[in-house]
């Protein structure tokens, strides 16, 4: 039985697609999860998340098809997209969410065809009902 | 007046972590009514107040008084310009609210709008001084039985995610409960919600209305008072879905609501061009939220209760109050409890009980069990107006800023509110005096300063019929109220400040309230206006408030002079009464105060106002700045209520005076949001005034003044109140014209008139004859010469050598490039003369 991660991405949730399996396969990245963009502290000496949760899928390196492949979700600097990922909470189950996709802006690091260090955010993370 | 107080689940949510929204504006798109081009020419552009019309598409009878009329030199355009529906139109004439802005020209295009605005409305003085308003509505008995005031709730915004039609629908609903009328009482409601796809209870206060399709609709409803009197109220459900999106590529820069400027204002950036070609100038705006609280935290977002029990049957959670916190979807933690410890989800919530997936064990209340979120992100706004609390601001375009750069470039807006909008429209001279029959436009039986914001809000402008409106309630009758040439806003102001200390103000959906500011109102007053909205705690707010202490007194004395009215005879009926506070020696500190021509209803009542005066205006704590670290919507600037506050008391650098153990009250002054859009939060900053008391009373000391004496050393009545009967009101200018037959020996026919070479109304037709007995005529309007008109009076008049006025027409308009024809058709004895003049107005 073939092992298959948990991160997805589409346009809608119907559309969801395993990276696994997207017409060119993209491998799991590492995953980062926060529950709140940002942090304020309360009067009571206690911290409050705030803002919206965050997600960041993050490869050491990606080919270009694969980099390209990821690049239809997200043409601009910033799409709506439905992903799939894991979060920190709940025994770091999968959730799905509607989120804004953002395209890094800074240059990337190519060195042998591969992008290295290769990094996209997804803010705004809506939770979807499953 | 009422407000919504914050429930334990909202508290909960406010104090959860995750909270987050995404900003939208909703620019209502009002449907086209009717379309049609102006067919008449125009001598002059001064003071328009109906124009003919020809070409029309749709159905003349489907525009409604108060719609918005586009102007324009294309079809559709509004290039020109935009006036306002005055009465129902006739087949050939519109009429419109009196303007001298507009370049009218013949075919001008023309496009009713089903949209209704905030207007002034100009009155009107003929050639005898009869004042009219809106031009021609003539006093009968609108000061004795009152038009209705319809309070239907704000506009409605609502946001479909999905796509509505093919079953999905989406719902909203109005309560016009809260309607109103002067010395009278509602009896009947009558909604109308044309496009709604279902509707119930139309002829309730409270209907549902049904929408299945994106688009912005007109919702009205007819309100009829006990008296006979009804009126109409119109506001607006916008519908947005997947497939009709808002504007979302907006920044939300500063959203501010200040009471002492009385409303709030917003300022937002743009970016899509798309977007911003679709907004019209001076155009409304509804900035609006998706709002989501709750995370992961679990020591933040949790229930610790003894009164938690379980059924197994139902599989139901217990609890007697905010178990709705946990919403369906959520998954929970269950501890402390003797059989049902564990993880759940939650299928059905309610406030006082959950249903959950998984079995249960029976098991009473009894355990301390904690109950806490294991993930959960709730979908929910929370508000002041249920069903609206999305809103964070309804208002109008009153500025816009272009940036022009080589990245496309953005358009900031200034949106604000109703009371802007009211500061910006010129009201004429306020006056109204004592009359117990009222006969005229001036006159009110028993005045009071609720009526005079009455008329100026309902006959003055069209606030009436498109924002909700609550007055004073406050019935202390004066013998006159008036108020100088100003801004409609401005003349409300004075009415209300100067006569009974009250304050206008309205909210973040543009809703009017005039009250006696909370800290002129006596304890049993208070107490029963007032409640605690909620209890700021220092899980509410951020890590520094900033208290401002003025320990020095500003007012070392109190001047207060004001009269009683009996209601009966100005001459004979008014009583004036002085307080000083705290008496005739000053405090150590401060200046003194002079505040007279105040409404009193009694001497102590002077003195307990006088003590109130000095209280407020020797606040300790006039301000208190308080960062909120949640989104918080509840808080808004009016209605008046308390919140009150509690600080740890190893945070308190000095004494607060009790403002930091919960026990004092503290007024909202201003609050201002703050939008990051870079992590979605949404916070707010609340300034806050203190509740001052002197020795636990609201009232600092206050003596019986001195009222002014004449030369004699005799009590005089007050030189300047009552207030000078008023002036009458200031009319708009009147233009006429006459045109006078002079005819000698007059005999049986007809007799040409002048070309008209504008249109006019006829006023007054007087005619006498000299010698002989009568002489019987009649005046034509003749579109030829030769061929016969209509007549202007329904039956010939007969002018007899004493004379005679008529001033009633069948045909009320003379129209341009018409003639006019004096027809005799008798005479009786053997006059030398008949002189008959026609008076007009343009």
């Amino acid at each position: 039985m073939t092992y298959r991660s948990e991160f997805e991405i589409g346009l809608t949730q119907g559309g969801l697609t395993n990276l696994d399996v997207l017409s060119t396969p993209v491998v799991p990245p590492k995953w980062f999860y926060s529950s709140f963009a940002d942090t304020r502290s309360l009067g009571n000496g206690m911290t409050r998340g705030v803002g919206a949760p965050v997600a960041t899928w993050r490869w050491g390196f990606i080919k270009k098809t694969q980099r390209d492949k990821l690049r239809t979700f997200c043409p601009g600097v910033s799409a709506s997209v439905v992903i799939r990922t894991y979060t920190t909470e709940s025994l770091d189950s999968a959730k799905e969410f509607s989120c804004i996709m953002f395209w890094p802006i800074d240059a990337e690091e190519i060195n042998a065809g591969r992008r290295l260090d290769f990094t996209i955010e997804f803010r705004n993370l809506v939770l979807l009902s499953e | 007046m009422t407000y919504h107080v914050a429930t334990p689940t909202e508290l909960a949510y406010l104090r959860s972590p995750g909270q987050f929204s995404k900003i939208y504006l909703g620019f209502p798109q009002p449907s086209t009514i009717f379309t049609c081009r102006v067919n008449q020419t125009f001598t002059t552009t001064d003071m328009i107040r109906e124009f003919i019309y020809d070409g029309g598409t749709g159905t003349y009878t489907d525009i409604l008084p108060g719609m918005t009329i586009w102007v324009g030199l294309s079809a559709g355009a509004r290039d020109v310009g935009m006036c306002r529906v005055r009465k129902a139109p006739t087949s050939t004439v519109i009429y419109i609210g009196e303007t001298s802005e507009l370049d009218w020209a013949d075919d001008l295009y023309i496009t009713v709008k089903d949209d209704f605005g905030l207007w002034p409305k100009h009155m009107f003085r003929d050639i005898d001084h009869v004042v009219f308003m809106d031009y021609d509505v003539a006093y009968s008995d609108q000061h004795e039985d009152f038009d209705p005031v319809p309070v239907m709730g704000p506009d409605a915004v609502l946001f479909y995610q999905g796509t509505l039609g093919g079953g999905n629908t989406i719902q909203t609903s109005f309560d016009a409960s809260p309607s109103w009328v002067i010395e009278s009482t509602i009896t009947t409601y009558s909604w109308s919600a044309p496009g709604a796809s279902a509707t119930s209870g139309m002829s309730t206060a409270t209907p549902t209305l049904t929408y299945n399709a994106p688009g912005t609709y007109r919702v009205s409803c007819l309100i009829t008072a006990a008296n006979g009197k009804s009126f109409t109220g119109y506001r607006k459900v916008i519908v947005f879905d997947l497939t009709a999106l808002p504007v979302s590529q907006a920044l939300l820069r500063s959203c501010t609501g200040d009471v002492e400027m009385g409303g709030w204002e917003a300022e937002i950036e743009l970016y899509d061009s798309t977007e911003l070609a679709s907004i019209v100038e001076r155009g409304e705006c509804f900035i609006f939220a998706r709002d989501w609280y709750g995370s992961v935290l679990a020591e933040d977002f949790s229930l610790v209760s003894s009164s938690v029990s379980f059924v197994a049957s139902t599989k139901r959670i217990l609890n007697p109050a905010a178990l709705d916190v946990f919403t369906v979807g959520m998954t929970i933690s269950v501890s402390g409890s003797t059989s049902n410890d564990g993880e759940y989800l939650v299928v059905e919530s309610t406030p006082t009980y959950l249903v959950v997936a998984q079995a249960l064990t029976t098991e009473s209340a009894g355990d301390l069990v904690t109950i806490t979120a294991l993930y959960n992100q709730a979908e929910v706004s929370i508000g002041q107006v249920a069903g609206r609390e999305n809103i964070i601001l309804h208002g109008w375009i009153s500025a816009e800023r272009m940036i022009v750069n080589k990245k496309g470039g953005y358009a900031t807006f200034r949106v604000q509110g109703s009371n802007f909008w009211l500061d910006s429209m010129e009201g004429f001279m306020i006056g109204f005096e004592h009359n117990l029959t009222p006969t005229e436009w001036i006159h009110f039986d028993q005045p009071t300063p609720d009526k005079a914001l009455w008329n100026h809000l309902h006959w003055r402008s069209t606030a009436s019929a498109v924002i909700d409106i609550q007055l004073t309630g406050d019935t202390r009758l004066c013998g006159a109220v008036e108020a100088s040439v100003g801004s409609l806003w401005q003349q409300m102001v004075t009415m209300c400040n100067e006569y009974i200390l009250a304050r206008p103000c309205t909210d973040r959906y543009s809703r009017l309230f005039v009250q006696i500011e909370s800290e002129y109102q006596p304890a049993a007053t208070r107490s029963a206006s007032h409640s605690t909205l909620m209890q700021l705690t220092s899980a509410d707010y951020g890590e520094e408030i900033e208290a401002e202490y003025t320990p020095l007194n500003t007012v070392n004395q109190i001047s207060l002079s004001g009269m009683y009215f009996n209601g009966v005879n100005v001459d004979t009926g008014l009583v004036a009464y002085a307080s000083l506070a705290n008496g005739h020696s000053f405090k150590r500190y401060g200046h003194n105060e002079t505040i007279d021509r105040v409404v009193l209803s009694s001497q102590s009542q002077a003195n307990e106002l006088a003590g109130l005066i000095m209280t407020a205006r020797n606040n300790p704590y006039p301000t208190i700045t308080v960062p909120l670290i949640q989104d918080n919507r509840l808080l808004d600037i009016c209605p008046q209520y308390y919140v009150t506050m509690i600080v740890d008391s190893e945070n308190v650098p000095r004494s607060l005076n009790g403002i930091a153990d919960g026990s004092y009250n503290l007024f909202v002054q201003s609050v201002s949001y703050e939008f990051d859009d870079l992590t979605g939060f949404f916070s707010v900053q609340v300034t806050l005034k203190f509740e001052n008391k002197v020795n636990g009373e609201y009232a600092d000391l206050a003596v019986t003044g001195d009222l002014p004496t004449n030369d004699n050393g005799d009590v005089d009545p007050f030189p300047e109140f009552p207030p000078f009967p008023p002036f009458p009101p200031f009319p708009s200018y009147q233009a006429s014209r006459t045109y006078t037959w002079v005819i000698a020996v007059p005999t049986v026919g007809g007799i040409p008139g002048p070309k008209l070479k504008e249109m006019h109304k006829p006023l007054r037709i007087s005619a006498y004859c000299v010698g002989g007995t009568s002489v019987t005529f009649n005046i034509e309007l003749r579109s030829t010469i030769g061929t016969a008109g209509v007549d202007l009076m329904a039956s010939d008049a007969v002018a007899p050598t004493t004379g005679i006025d008529v001033s009633t027409f069948a045909y009320p308009i003379l129209i341009p490039d018409y003639w006019l024809w004096l027809d005799i058709s008798a005479k009786s004895g053997s006059p030398t003369h008949v002189v008959i003049t026609l008076a007009t107005t343009v």
